[in-house]
């Protein structure tokens, strides 16, 4: 006996679940997981809290995803909802999104940009999660997102002012590692 | 060379935007948990909407009747009110006989004024012996008896609930107990059309609302809601010295 399995268009599967579909649903999940975990973890501090982000962030979608009107792509606006799901995420366990000063490590030190090319994704993300929150969501938000400070301003709940000066931190502290991870890797002293 | 802002940003964008993760395992399964528990929830809004504005109605009703009851005992004159049954909550009271005893055909009918005299429509029927009749002979003997007042007759709509008052003045020092047993009415014939409702209600909250206007006569609802097919929500919720009203 041969089991065929029935493969859904994007546009099924979506009304399927508006429908309340479990199975559906599941599918919908498994379609974009995997993505949608990449960017709860540019937002969390490890594994947990991403899987946590990626948790409530999946329960919103199937509660709204009857908002949804087909302007603009199903994953945009899925990567919407997790962002979202993450700062909400901040909010609720971090009351704030305070930032402690941390140790800048003096000058900024010069990087090459040919060889930063090489740099694996794992390490970057790795320089990210050791962020303080606020350097963290700042960063993701305006660097990798887009958002302006005004957007980020409204979201985050914090000032422009602090948002761009949380934004230049954070690219200090981010310059200064990519520099020490590349002399580590390539023997490179800049 | 010092790297730019946007190089820095353009490295992080180039190399984390697509970046992919596999989840665990459970995720999956607490998802659906979750999605389950917010359905049971959802299920059980109404529910507890409906139990707190019963309770909400339930105080408000132990508030104000003893304020009525109260202002009955400081007057003379003692009107007890014999129904059968009655269903609408506007209510008009027509006297028919003047005098120590008055009867008077409650009429109750939703908005609109009565529209003929239908006096002759009536045929009251007494069920125990010593009943209160409304025809025309009982009435005379009655009036002899005890200076009835004669008043004119009511129309009741179609739909028409009908109940006998009885006004009963008593002197001080000479309260007697008289014995008033239901009187049932009927209307033999009545070839209006039914009153038809002049709102609608679209949900459970435009129920409540209706019920509460009942209760409630003061512009302001000790507890409103909306009266949406959609969804029942509180619009306004009035408890003398909190006063909360939603703006539409």
């Amino acid at each position: 006996m041969m089991f065929l399995e029935h493969t859904y268009t994007i546009d099924e599967l979506i009304k399927r679940c508006r429908a309340g579909e479990r199975k559906a649903q599941e599918l919908l999940y498994n379609w974009f997981a995997s993505k949608m975990l990449g960017v709860c973890f540019r937002y969390a501090a490890d594994r947990m809290e991403a899987e946590d982000m990626l948790q409530n962030g999946f329960i919103r979608v199937f509660q709204k995803i009857n908002d949804y009107r087909g302007e603009g792509s199903f994953e945009g606006w899925i990567r919407r909802i997790m962002v979202h799901s993450s700062i909400e995420f901040y909010r609720k366990h971090h009351k704030m999104l305070q930032v402690a000063d941390i140790d800048e490590e003096g000058r900024e030190q010069a990087v090459n940009p040919h060889v930063t090319a090489n740099l694996a994704a794992k390490d970057l993300m790795a320089l990210i999660q050791q962020l303080p929150p606020g350097y963290r969501i700042v960063f993701n938000l305006f660097a990798i997102e887009g958002y302006s400070h005004k957007e980020i301003a409204v979201l985050t709940g914090i000032t422009e002012g602090a948002s761009k000066s949380q934004l230049s931190r954070a690219r200090s502290v981010l310059k200064n590692q990519v520099m020490k991870m590349e002399s580590k890797k390539y023997g490179y002293a800049g | 060379m010092d790297m730019q802002d946007k190089n820095i940003d353009e490295l992080f964008r180039s190399k984390l935007d697509a970046f992919e993760i596999e989840p665990s395992a459970d995720v999956w399964p607490r998802i659906a948990v979750d999605i389950d528990l917010n359905k049971r929830k959802k299920a059980w809004a109404p529910y507890i909407g409906v139990a707190a504005s019963i309770i909400v109605l339930f105080t408000a009703g132990i508030l104000f009747i003893p304020k009525k009851e109260k202002q009955d005992a400081g007057q003379p004159v003692i009107n007890r009110v014999v129904k059968t049954t009655v269903s609408r909550s506007v209510t008009k009271s027509e006297p028919i006989l003047s005098g120590r005893t008055a009867f008077a055909v409650l009429q109750t009918t939703t908005h609109e004024k009565r529209r003929h005299p239908v006096g002759a429509e009536i045929s009251p029927r007494a069920e125990a012996p010593d009943t209160v009749k409304t025809s025309g002979h009982a009435i005379a003997a009655l009036a002899t008896a005890r200076e009835h007042q004669l008043t004119d007759p009511v129309v009741p709509g179609t739909a028409t609930q009908l109940a006998v008052k009885e006004v009963v003045a008593v002197e001080p020092g000479f309260i007697t107990h008289p014995t008033i047993t239901p009187v049932r009415l009927t209307v033999i014939s009545n070839t209006e059309e039914p009153v038809k409702a002049s709102h609608k209600i679209h949900s459970l909250g435009g129920l409540i609302n209706a019920v509460v206007a009942r209760v409630d006569k003061r512009q302001d609802k000790v507890i409103e809601f909306t009266d949406d097919d959609d969804e029942t929500n509180v619009t306004g919720i009035n408890l003398g010295i909190i006063k909360i009203k939603k703006e539409k």
